[in-house]
């Protein structure tokens, strides 16, 4: 486990390792005549309106110009800016949960401007180093997160979103190589963010008591803190090819970025406690489909129990999940995802067992350019979930637009139920230029 | 998305198919002997371009996609990577196909939005591949014609289609199981003898309707094979047509190999050393 002070001193070693490698790359090499530079802005506006009540409209803009510069020697240098505008109840999440470093500019309420990407990157054959603010997607299940636990996500919108998880890229190191036929790939993220939330009262805030360390949606919350936390996080994974199936083992140590709750003297504090996950990986091709597998094993899960009021403990924690990709005639794609949460011990806020469901289907009519989509998400136990259905339209090489319904049911104290007042359609469209 | 890179494997199949020289006298072939000198073609070794696609409507509204492409065929297996570079809605997505002579056949994909490098399922080989006027039979075939697939025959003379080394090649689907399979009943192509090289080719839906046609536009010498540069696909029954040609095409013959690693899908578009 990395201590505070120990953070404090790997963010200075890698800065001066960075400057070292900016120092050391002959300026020749930077500014080499074969050094190419790439811009484009990516312009996309949202639009939403609630079926129930205007508890769910929403106006989002979002402007996210990157410059992208390949350098000779199989050097890259990569930035992402992210300007968003939000009006209407959705807004653009709780900014507490970022860590210093990362937090992004609120310029005002509905207003802000974050540096989403910035890294720095060597590649020579199988090997690539990237230093700088960087997500890395582990795991093989489509949006079911099992070892898919480095990075933080946004949960804003919970799952009403277009892709899921909607990474938070953070500070720090990572390394791809490969050696005895095992890819290994090795990260060492400087950046405490957590889970970006919705903010209190904001559409997407969570309603039910077992997010809510015990309060049902009727209770006023007291005061908040949030601390974003101050330790690294590390991770290894490696990749081994056996047969014609795919296997990896993974390792994360670090902060886990869905939070935990603490009573303090005015309120709760809101922490993202440390944890270490063992976790396997399998996908497996059959013709059109292929088997996807996960489990994850975390001995130390910091959950909160109702013991003495509220409080924090490590249990044991078991994620397992199960996928089938299926490509079906007439361009029609299947995708299948059964997902198992398992935490034990007793007075938990949660259930001790989450049975997860996701099943999407998709076909591409008119040459691809039309894409028709109906995605369920529900939780077998709870008898909750929702259905969204969507359509897409590539209306040029740059723009695409999409319209589609969320439709939600459940009570308020389920996962997905607590959404039940946020039905609405609505319509997106994004420009590449 | 995962349609739109189908596209670019068929296209990118069809680049690299390339051909060598052959003694064989088309005076005196049979049309079994000439699907088989089709079907012998040899394959390439490593070669680098950069492919441009054309995707046109029946409105002729036109859609274009630039990549590069890299392809490689050592020890039995052919291996296709694909790298995307315009448009930016697409930039970054990078796609790899590895086709064994033996065993299953690998795709995989990497879609700069999910940031993950996915292993795709094995389509069914009459399945049309989404934005393109081609299926994914197409891609196996490779401009060839599977000698367990067809019954062949050759054109009679008097349609006077036979001229100097082009030889018109007729094929029949062997069962109505083949032809549910390929997507085809029947096809007409004019095969350039020289070469083993199909330039034009007529194919028949299931049902033996007029489905499409493939023409060669371009073949050019490329590292001592014959290899398209440029050629179209147009369905009839959609008004859809792809178009596809090829720049700075070279013969790489020690191409690195890691570039055809899944991982190295999402490491951006590789430097190629000649």
């Amino acid at each position: 486990m990395v201590s505070p002070m120990s953070k404090s001193k790997l963010v200075k070693v890698a800065l001066v390792f960075s400057l070292i490698t900016l120092v050391f790359l002959k300026p020749s090499t930077l500014f080499a005549r074969e050094t190419t530079f790439n811009r484009s802005v990516t312009i996309s506006q949202t639009l939403a309106a609630g079926i129930d009540n205007n508890n769910s409209d929403l106006i989002r803009f979002s402007l996210r110009p990157t410059l992208d510069a390949k350098m000779p020697s199989g050097w890259r240098a990569k930035a992402v800016l992210r300007l968003e505008r939000s009006d209407g109840d959705t807004g653009l999440g709780t900014l507490d949960t970022f860590d210093s470093i990362s937090k992004p500019w609120d310029i005002n309420a509905h207003t802000h401007l974050e540096l989403e990407r910035a890294t720095l990157s060597w590649r020579k054959r199988s090997t690539r180093i990237t230093l700088g603010k960087q997500t890395l997607a582990w795991g093989v299940l489509d949006g079911l997160q099992v070892t898919d636990r480095f990075d933080a996500t946004r949960k804003r919108e919970a799952v009403f979103i277009d892709q899921r998880p909607d990474r938070i890229a953070r500070w720090g190191a990572r390394a791809q190589f490969k050696s005895s036929n095992i890819r290994w790939d090795i990260g060492l993220l400087l950046d405490g963010t957590g889970d970006q939330l919705a903010t209190i009262g904001s559409t997407y805030a969570v309603r039910a008591a077992r997010f809510r360390a015990g309060l049902d949606s009727g209770q006023t919350l007291p005061a908040i803190s949030i601390h974003p936390s101050n330790e690294a996080t590390f991770g290894i994974r490696g990749n081994y090819r056996w047969g014609k199936s795919d296997m990896s083992l993974l390792m994360i140590q670090g902060p886990d970025p869905e939070p935990v709750y603490s009573l303090n003297e005015n309120g709760i504090d809101v922490r993202f406690e440390a944890r270490t996950l063992l976790g396997l990986t399998w996908q497996h091709p059959h013709g059109p489909r292929v088997w996807r597998l996960e489990v994850a094993s975390i001995h130390n899960q910091p959950i909160n129990t109702q013991q003495n009021g509220l409080t924090i403990v490590d249990r044991n924690r078991w994620l397992a999940g199960v996928g089938l990709d299926w490509d079906l005639p007439k361009n029609t794609f299947l995708n299948i995802q059964i997902g198992l949460d398992d935490i034990s011990g007793e007075q938990l806020f949660r259930t001790n067992r989450d049975v997860i469901s996701t099943i999407k289907i998709q076909r591409g009519v008119w040459n691809n350019t039309l894409k028709l989509s109906t995605e369920f998400i529900g939780s077998l136990r709870e008898n909750d979930g929702t259905v969204r259905p969507a359509i897409g339209w590539h209306a040029s090489d740059s723009l695409y637009l999409q319209a589609g319904v969320d439709i939600v049911w459940g009570n308020m104290n389920e996962t997905f139920g607590q959404f039940n007042e946020t039905d609405r359609v609505w319509l997106r469209a994004a420009w590449e230029l | 998305m995962q349609y739109s890179l189908r596209s670019v494997i068929v296209c990118s199949l069809l680049f690299f198919s390339s051909v060598g020289f052959t003694n064989s006298n088309p005076s005196t072939l049979d049309a079994l002997s000439l699907a088989q000198l089709v079907a012998d073609r040899p394959s390439n070794e490593g070669r680098v371009g950069t492919m441009h696609f054309r995707l046109i409507n029946s409105a002729k509204r036109e859609r274009t996609r630039e990549a590069l492409m890299a392809h490689s065929d050592v020890n039995n297996v052919e291996r296709i990577a694909i790298f995307f570079t315009q448009p930016s809605m697409i930039e970054e997505t990078a796609f790899l196909s590895l086709n064994y002579d033996e065993d299953e056949d690998e795709n995989w994909l990497y879609l700069p939005a999910t940031e993950r490098v996915r292993r795709l399922p094995t389509s069914d080989r009459g399945d049309y591949f989404l934005g393109t006027d081609l299926t994914y039979g197409d891609i196996k075939d490779n401009f060839k014609f599977n000698i367990s697939d067809w019954d062949f025959a050759l054109e009679d003379a008097d349609a006077g289609n036979h001229q100097g080394n082009i030889k018109v090649l007729l094929g029949k689907a062997k069962s109505p199981e083949k032809s549910e399979e390929l997507g085809y009943a029947s096809f007409r192509a004019k095969i350039d003898t020289s070469t083993a090289f199909p330039i034009w080719a007529e194919y028949t839906d299931v049902d033996g309707e007029l489905l499409k046609k493939v023409e060669v536009l371009d073949i050019a010498l490329v590292g001592g094979a014959q290899t398209a540069l440029h050629f179209s696909a147009e369905n009839y029954q959609t008004g859809h047509k792809t178009i596809v040609h090829f720049t700075n095409m070279r013969h790489v013959p020690d191409l690195d190999e890691t570039i055809f690693e899944p991982d190295s899908l999402a490491y951006g578009v590789p430097d190629v050393q000649e």
